[in-house]
């Protein structure tokens, strides 16, 4: 928990980002992590809206999946994962817009 | 690799450990490729492949067919990460062989010291080129796939995917894989056909087959 709640100190882990500077759907999200693992949910909120989703479904299908001895169903997950992509998309370009990417990603 | 004395000469052979009705390339020191069926044998081709579990490695003769009808069992997200952990940690004993030379080489010449420091870097760089993407492309493995037990082919046709669309599948799939939070390289653990993002982009997958060992590191023996 420790180690997770100075990942803010950190310089970027993402590649991504260190080469383009710019902030992909999920920028943030390690950053909200740490927040919410030091019991700063407004901060936490602030660097990524979406990591309870995120949290949710990790818990809800890692689960599952554990009492099904398996993989998920791709029935499930496909649908799932373009469900994924249409929010975090909406998502991202919401912060784009209202600026609170920039100051996420730093610029 | 220990009980080859005597040698048997080159050419076409039964491998033990390989399914009935199938056969290897025996270079006269060592298996080339993985087995092939061997023509006229297609009922016990076929009988083998039900006991095997699996299919047969599409493979030998590069870009061979896969058997028509098998079936694959994919490599597991788990068993791919261990291989390819395998696989970055392969070239660090030549990095500090380079680094150990470079050094003393150093001591007794500047100049020679930086010459042999800056080839012997482009050396294993271009041996991991070699070993890690050109390879694999032609037998379907790098040395970490092979001791966990799985082959890269093409989800299509079951062919090996070539040296150059390897490269591509490297470096642009790998970049893709990391674009957005590395979720391209987690997708296996929960896709059905186990692929990453560059499975999907290169229609490659990650098929299971027996186990190898590490050493040689050429296993066919000559370069391509």
């Amino acid at each position: 928990m420790a180690l997770v709640a100075t990942v803010g100190g950190l310089p970027a882990l993402c590649p991504f980002r260190v080469c383009t500077g710019l902030a992909c759907p999920l920028c943030g999200m390690t950053r909200a992590l740490g927040s919410m693992a030091t019991g700063d949910v407004a901060a936490s909120l602030r660097h990524h809206p979406l990591l309870l989703l995120v949290a949710g479904q990790v818990a809800v299908v890692g689960v599952a999946s554990i009492r099904a001895g398996g993989k998920p169903s791709s029935r499930i997950m496909n649908p799932l994962m373009v469900a994924n992509a249409v929010v975090f998309t909406a998502v991202w370009l919401l912060r784009w817009r209202t600026g609170s990417l920039d100051t996420v990603a730093g610029n | 690799m220990s009980d080859q004395n005597p040698q048997p000469p080159a050419g076409w052979y039964p491998a033990p450990g390989d399914p009935e009705g199938t056969q290897r390339y025996w270079d006269g020191a060592g298996w080339q490729g993985g087995p092939q069926p061997i023509a006229g044998a297609p009922a016990q081709q076929a009988a083998a492949q039900g006991a095997y579990g699996g299919q047969p490695a599409p493979q030998g003769a590069y870009g061979a067919p896969a058997a028509a009808g098998g079936q694959r069992t994919y490599a597991d997200w788990g068993t791919r990460l261990l291989a390819t952990l395998i696989d970055g940690v392969l070239l660090f004993p030549a990095y500090l062989v380079v680094l150990i030379l470079t050094i003393i080489v150093w001591a007794i010449s500047d100049v020679l010291g930086i010459l042999v420091g800056l080839v012997g870097y482009l050396g294993v760089i271009g041996l991991g080129i070699y070993l890690l993407m050109w390879l694999p492309g032609l037998t379907g493995q790098t040395p970490g796939k092979r001791i966990m037990g799985y082959e890269i082919v093409r989800e299509d046709t079951g062919r090996y995917l070539g040296g150059g669309a390897y490269i591509g599948r490297s470096i642009i799939g790998g970049f893709v894989n990391g674009l957005i939070c590395y979720i391209g390289w987690l997708w296996p653990l929960w896709d059905a056909k186990n692929q990453t993002w560059a499975d999907k982009i290169f229609t490659s997958s990650a098929v299971t087959r027996d186990k190898g060992s590490l050493l040689p590191l050429f296993p066919n023996g000559k370069p391509f």
